[in-house]
């Protein structure tokens, strides 16, 4: 109790010190940065990638990456000189249970909970925020556990900022499915096909109240339908404004994900997990399109394939099977979150190109959580946030040396070293 | 000719071998059917009190010919029946003891190595490993294993063929700790399976029981007051014939006897510690005692690691132990990436084991055994010098374990373990292409079918694995 | 069905049916002029399956009291004969089950027990067989239930006359390799202890014979001369050199092929001499009755049993062999019995290098680790091994399916010819009567199973049972 009453008083200072230090900045002028670096991972597009740059960061946002020779750096801009490092985009999770203390992992109230928010869970500054950015991950979709068919809605939030607010970059960023597994010990027990009856009335339900809020809206009808808390976020989901991130693994759940969710509700889903077997559902994936399934793999990087007795890595068994869109998340903190670069390096210890893997601990997993016009790559525009490495950022050998989130430094390993 | 190897396996426990004979000596003396081959009677203690350096008395019957105490190259007139010759060629040799070898040449006869070095001549018999472009290291020691081999004693339990075995070897692991005996990963053979017994002797000295803490003190005082009387007895009868000795029955067996062998640094001590103040404790004690002790865990060593140091202490450690401090503390404290490099640099001498001491197909990889090199690569992360990150997986992981003069690197007269990878030990994306244990190959990537299909480098545009879903009857498997 | 078959591969074995003719004929027409008090029976088929590789269409089975005494084609017997005619059947030997409790108890016990029988634990009149003649099986061999060396399995035919139940000598020396250390433990211990009571008694004789040669050089000096021509000192008994092992010891009386009494427990087999302690009749030391038939074994007397080892991994297979490595004289028969994933494949170059005969239960094995399966039997096969084929359980279904399920296994991949074999001669050498049963050969047991098809046609049932050449089960309609 004591405890309790501690950290709401923590909370609430916290939140006043944040009020003032937001005025203190609008009032201050712009503020600008620079970063000389040996490499830079811009993860863009065109897989760009430049030795010896200059990273020039602007209120915030990437104002230009150039190479170091000839590069001209702002009026009274002193560069952070790191020729050894690589400057490579903050990691971005879409698999993280750690945005409050343990107890909040999962409010197993109902069998679907549509209402639930982590965004009221958010801890900011918490050990576990700290270590993930000294782990080079700037970004998660925290995620309600998989303990019920719907647990509630995901928030999307940088691992800095004193308040939750300033942390949040989207919420609802997904709402949460659970299929199979977990769910299946709700209670006494339920199964397969009673959970995905239940998942699919409370969709239905949803997407009915969407559907008379869009009528009314669009002057289909006259009456106004009653406001729902419960179902009122669910609009933005049946408008593919955010994902649907589903707990689903083995090849017949994959196949019921893909078909209940993505098919027949069109959801924009995002197929965490991705393990055991699921692999063998690449071609439905494939037929559905890859920009409306994302597969996500982990926390499991590994499958022991009896047909064969081989252990076979995830990513590169998806790949083999045509998807070329794979993304690498932590389930923290089943994997702490700052391995999440790990996880990485062992899906190409199982021979999945490194390349490759970065791309799945940057873009790919930016664009599945629909924000890719801010982060996953270095590109003018786009949310300053990198990370230092030196070296290869997924060998565990290298460090990542700084953290910058929003331009703003937020870990710097020279002083403060955590991981 | 199984027994005799074994024997040989075993004698050469007590042979130490600085220059190792070209082809150890196999006498007619010792085959089996001897008339002098009489078997042992048993000695009386249990089995588990075998003597570290004897082979148990079953291996000994039937060539108890041959004494312990003859060198394996004795005088009369050896016959070489049929030798067992290994060359690796033309690979890069990381010797761990010494410097790197590029194209090299590795001659190892009947389990040992004879000749390291550029152009060293390999005999016409041997069985030739084309290991072009692969990376030679001594075989890897994994100070704490569960699950690969059986319990003490290994070569009477263990299953020589389980698909765990098959993966620590894929990983380049040829030497574990299984229960408290060092013993190769032989794969499919009982063959010179133990290196060493009884490696430590377990104490608790932790604050989480008092007692038995309290309890350790007043037993080694005892007994070192019992050494004490014992020497001013020797004193004492020089002068006066009719001293009387100490009482010394009660110091022969049970916890007693241990600790004595612990005083009189016959035996090495080891020790679950974490805290800094369990691992001071542990240091005085240490001290005090003149006591070897091996700590595990040691997961805020790099408080004490000067400490540690002095105190002769050396450590079993995990670099990624995850422990956040804890901020009440007017101390540092936690964990940290680095501690396995503090330690290091204090003189500390470190053994790396990853979390998890098994083989785990569940899926959560990367904490187990299966990927001890890069548990190792972690303490590079946090500042150890990647030679000494290669040591604590190899040499220094057999120094710990006191079995260095056997394995650990790549050396004439040692044991001919390797891990031939594909590249960098240190890299991720490395991966075990054969691995020798006693001079035979006991695992081959291309004939075992769990890493088989793996293309290291990140050839992901290689052909898929041939896939046997779904499954369709009469079709090909 | 048969007649079928018959008529249609008349052509192919003609040849062989003739040459069986020719061999035989002389015999025959010995066998024709009998003394009258022979009691003939002649069964006519219509197809013989011998067995021992010959399927004889139309052929013909003479039997003498009970006995084989002819198989051919055409053959020639007195007007007198019974003949039994069975020619749309096939006849096929009866079977034997080399291992089994037949539904005695099953109990715990460890440690040596050499000197245990089954025989010793079974009442004969209280047993019901039926299951088991239903199923084709005229012989059964139960073993001693336990752990550790359990004793020595007996042999009984599943009916027929009462004296004549059980068949001597035959059995093996049932030995557990199954948990260790234990069983490992066991079994060396009592291989050392074995050769310690050989040596022991070889010891007591020459001391004895030095003590008598002693004796007459005495009397030679007493005596000027000696009173008659005495044998020369050596001849009494048989030349001896030091070495202890494979000649017969001059123990005396073999214990031979004694018939015990029927369906009681087998008088032990006794060292003592049949003479008394007159002096000059060696008399052998008293040695441990359970280590005897090891003794035995070790000793390679007539008649004794064959160690059978049940291994449940292939692991195991190779303690069993340390344990067993300069015991090469001892018989290596295994059963290779469940567990959850057998891994017998790793074992079979092993087996097949020594020639092991191989008691496993007919089914397709798992590859472990994975959901394929592979024929073990066929490849025990080519590897070099004789197979016997028992039912993993005595359930009467698992009984009547063993010929199905061999056909199974023959329709992947295993030859019809070493089918057969497996399920006839190899069980009957497996369970220590191959002397007496398992083929349709001259000078066997007349025990025989009339089927009503082919013997791999799962259809086929048991139509009649005949032991000892009298018909004692017959299919009830």
């Amino acid at each position: 109790m004591r405890c309790r009453m501690k950290r709401i008083t923590v909370a609430g200072a916290a939140v006043l010190a944040m009020s003032t230090s937001a005025m203190l900045r609008a009032q201050t002028a712009e503020t600008v940065s620079a970063y000389r670096v040996g490499k830079v991972l811009t993860m863009d597009a065109k897989d760009t990638v430049i030795n010896n740059a200059v990273v020039i960061v602007k209120n915030g946002k990437i104002d230009s990456v150039q190479p170091a020779a000839g590069a001209t750096l702002p009026a009274g801009v002193q560069a952070v000189e790191m020729p050894d490092c690589w400057l490579v985009p903050g990691f971005v999770d879409c698999h993280n249970h750690t945005a409050g203390s343990i107890s909040d992992l999962n409010d197993m109230v109902y069998l679907t909970n549509p209402g639930l928010r982590t965004l009221d869970t958010v801890v900011p500054e918490s050990d576990n925020v700290k270590m993930a950015r000294s782990g080079g991950v700037t970004t998660a979709l925290l995620i309600p556990g998989s303990g019920t068919n719907m647990s509630g809605f995901g928030t999307i939030v940088k691992f800095a900022g004193k308040t939750v607010d300033e942390m949040v970059v989207k919420s609802p960023g997904s709402l949460k499915i659970a299929q199979a597994g977990n769910p299946e010990r709700y209670w006494y027990g339920v199964g397969r096909s009673f959970m995905n009856y239940n998942t699919r009335q409370t969709l239905l339900k949803a997407k009915a109240y969407n559907q008379a809020w869009d009528d009314f809206e669009a002057g289909k009808t006259k009456v106004q339908p009653h406001y729902n808390p419960v179902y009122h976020d669910f609009r933005g989901l049946f408008k593919r404004q955010f994902i649907a991130s589903v707990h689903t693994q083995i090849y017949q759940v994959v196949m019921t994900t893909v078909d209940m969710l993505a098919i027949k509700l069109g959801l924009r889903t995002v197929l965490d997990h991705s393990e055991f077997d699921a692999w063998k559902m690449a071609p439905m994936i494939l037929d559905v399109g890859e920009d409306n399934v994302w597969t996500i793999c982990g926390p499991r990087v590994l499958h022991f394939d009896q047909s064969q007795r081989r252990v076979v890595g995830l990513c590169i068994r998806w790949y083999q099977q045509g998807i070329r869109k794979i993304g690498i998340n932590t389930d923290a903190p089943v994997i702490p979150e700052e391995q999440l670069p790990f996880q990485a390096a062992m899906e190409c210890w199982f021979g999945y190109h490194p390349y490759l893997a970065i791309k799945g601990l940057t873009r790919i997993p930016a664009e599945a959580l629909m924000i890719e016009d801010r982060l996953g790559s270095i590109e003018t525009g786009k949310d300053a946030d990198f990370c230092l490495w030196t070296g290869d950022p997924i060998d565990p050998r290298s460090t990542c040396r700084m953290t910058i989130i929003n331009g703003k430094v937020a870990y710097d390993g020279r002083s403060e070293r955590r991981w | 000719m199984r027994m005799i190897r074994s024997y040989l396996g075993a004698l050469a426990l007590c042979t130490t071998l600085a220059i190792a004979p070209p082809a150890p000596a196999r006498q007619d003396s010792s085959l089996p059917g001897d008339p002098a081959a009489q078997p042992q009677p048993r000695p009386d203690r249990p089995r588990r009190r075998r003597p570290p350096d004897q082979p148990p008395p079953d291996q000994r019957s039937g060539s108890e010919g041959q004494s312990e105490a003859e060198p394996r190259s004795g005088g009369k007139p050896e016959k070489k029946k049929d030798d067992r010759f290994l060359a690796i060629k033309g690979a890069t040799v990381h010797s761990v003891s010494g410097p790197v070898l590029q194209n090299a040449t590795i001659v190892c006869t009947n389990g040992r190595i004879t000749a390291v070095g550029p152009g060293v001549p390999v005999p016409e018999k041997a069985e030739v490993i084309d290991a072009a472009g692969f990376h030679v290291y001594p075989g890897l020691i994994a100070v704490r294993s569960i699950a690969l081999l059986g319990g003490d004693p290994p070569e009477d339990t263990s299953d020589v063929f389980t698909t765990q075995l098959v993966a620590a070897l894929g990983a380049g692991i040829t030497t574990v700790a299984t229960g408290n005996t060092a013993a190769k990963l032989t794969y499919g053979t009982l063959e010179d399976m133990v290196v060493k017994r009884n490696l430590f002797e377990t104490i608790r000295y932790g604050s989480s029981d008092p007692a038995a803490k309290r309890r350790l003190r007043e037993s080694l005082e005892k007994v070192r007051q019992l050494l004490r009387d014992q020497k001013a007895y020797e004193e004492e009868r020089s002068r006066n014939p009719d001293a009387k000795a100490p009482d010394d029955k009660w110091a022969k067996s049970g916890e007693a006897a241990t600790h004595l062998k612990l005083l009189k640094g016959e035996a090495t001590a080891l020790a679950d510690a974490e805290l800094a103040y369990d691992l001071e404790q542990t240091c005085e004690l240490a001290e005090e005692f003149g006591i070897r002790v091996v700590v595990r865990g040691a997961r805020e060593g790099w408080t004490v690691a000067p400490r540690m140091a002095r105190a002769g202490v050396w450590a079993i450690v995990t670099p990624r132990t995850r422990d956040d401090p804890d901020k009440r503390l007017m101390r540092p404290n936690g964990g940290t990436i680095e501690n396995a490099a503090i330690l290091y640099g204090h003189g500390v001498p470190v053994a790396i084991v990853p979390s998890q001491a098994g083989v785990s197909f569940g899926g959560l990889g990367g904490r187990d055994l299966l990927q001890l090199n890069l548990e190792a690569a972690f303490g590079v992360r946090g500042g150890l010098p990647e030679d000494a990150a290669v040591r604590s997986i190899t040499l220094d992981a057999a120094r710990i374990l006191g079995i260095d003069d056997r394995v650990g690197s790549i050396q004439v007269g040692k044991d001919a373990d390797f891990a031939i990878v594909t590249g960098d030990l240190l890299h991720y994306t490395t991966i075990a292409r054969w691995t020798i244990v006693n001079g035979r190959v006991a695992y081959d990537k291309e004939k075992e079918t769990l890493f088989q299909h793996i293309r290291t480098g990140g050839d992901e545009n290689a052909p898929p694995p041939k896939d046997a879903w779904p499954r369709r009857l009469g079709q090909e498997q | 069905m048969v007649r079928r078959a018959s008529s249609t591969r008349r052509g192919g074995l003609l040849a062989v049916a003739l040459g069986v003719l020719a061999l035989l004929s002389a015999p025959a027409v010995a066998a024709g002029g009998g003394p009258a008090d022979e009691e003939f029976v002649v069964v006519k088929a219509g197809k013989v399956i011998t067995g021992s590789g010959e399927e004889i269409d139309r052929g013909e089975i003479v039997i003498v009291d009970g006995q084989i005494r002819l198989v051919g084609r055409r053959l020639e017997y007195p007007k007198t004969a019974t003949v039994i005619h069975a020619e749309t059947q096939t006849v096929m030997p009866g079977m034997v089950h080399c291992r089994t409790r037949a539904g005695l108890p099953s109990y715990q016990r460890s440690g040596v027990h050499g000197d245990l029988k089954t025989a010793d634990e079974i009442y004969l009149d209280e047993m019901d067989l039926e299951s088991f003649l239903r199923a084709g099986y005229t012989a059964v061999n139960i073993y001693p239930a336990g752990t550790g060396i359990t004793g020595v399995s007996s042999v009984y035919r599943t009916a027929g006359p009462a004296g004549q139940r059980a068949v001597t000598p035959g059995g093996y020396l049932r030995t557990t390799m199954i948990s260790l250390p234990r069983d490992k433990q066991t079994l060396r211990d009592a291989l050392k202890k074995a050769k310690a009571e050989i040596d022991k008694v070889e010891k007591a004789r020459q001391d004895w014979e030095a003590k008598r040669k002693e004796a007459e050089a005495k009397k030679a000096a007493e005596g000027a001369k000696p009173p008659e021509q005495q044998p020369p000192s050596p001849s009494p008994a048989p030349p001896t050199p030091p070495t202890p092992g494979p000649q017969p010891s001059p123990t005396p009386p073999k214990s031979g092929p004694q018939l015990p009494a029927a369906d009681k427990p087998a008088p032990q087999e006794t060292a003592k001499p049949a003479g008394d302690a007159s002096g000059d009749q060696f008399k052998p030391p008293e040695t441990d009755p359970s280590h005897r038939a090891l003794m035995d074994l070790i000793q390679k007397k007539d008649g004794a049993p064959a160690l059978m080892l049940e291994v449940p991994s292939a692991s195991n297979i190779l303690h069993a062999l340390e344990v067993l490595q300069g015991f090469d004289q001892v018989t290596r028969t295994l059963w290779l019995g469940g567990g959850f994933a057998p891994d017998f494949n790793n074992a079979v170059a092993k087996l097949g290098e020594l020639k092991s005969l191989v008691i496993t239960a007919p089914a397709m094995h798992r590859l472990p680790a994975t959901i394929n399966r592979y024929n073990l039997v066929a490849e025990l096969f080519g590897a070099g091994c004789e197979v016997a084929l028992a039912p993993e359980n005595d359930s009467p279904q698992d009984l009547e399916a063993v010929r199905a399920r061999t056909a199974d296994l023959v329709r992947s991949g295993l030859q019809r010819s070493d089918a057969v074999k497996a399920l006839t001669v190899n069980a009957a050498k497996a369970a220590g009567v191959g002397k007496q049963l398992g083929s349709i050969e001259k000078g066997k047991d007349a025990d025989l199973v009339f089927l009503d098809g082919d013997v791999l046609d799962p259809g086929a049932r048991v139509q009649r049972v005949m032991i000892l050449g009298k018909v004692v089960w017959k299919a009830k309609d």
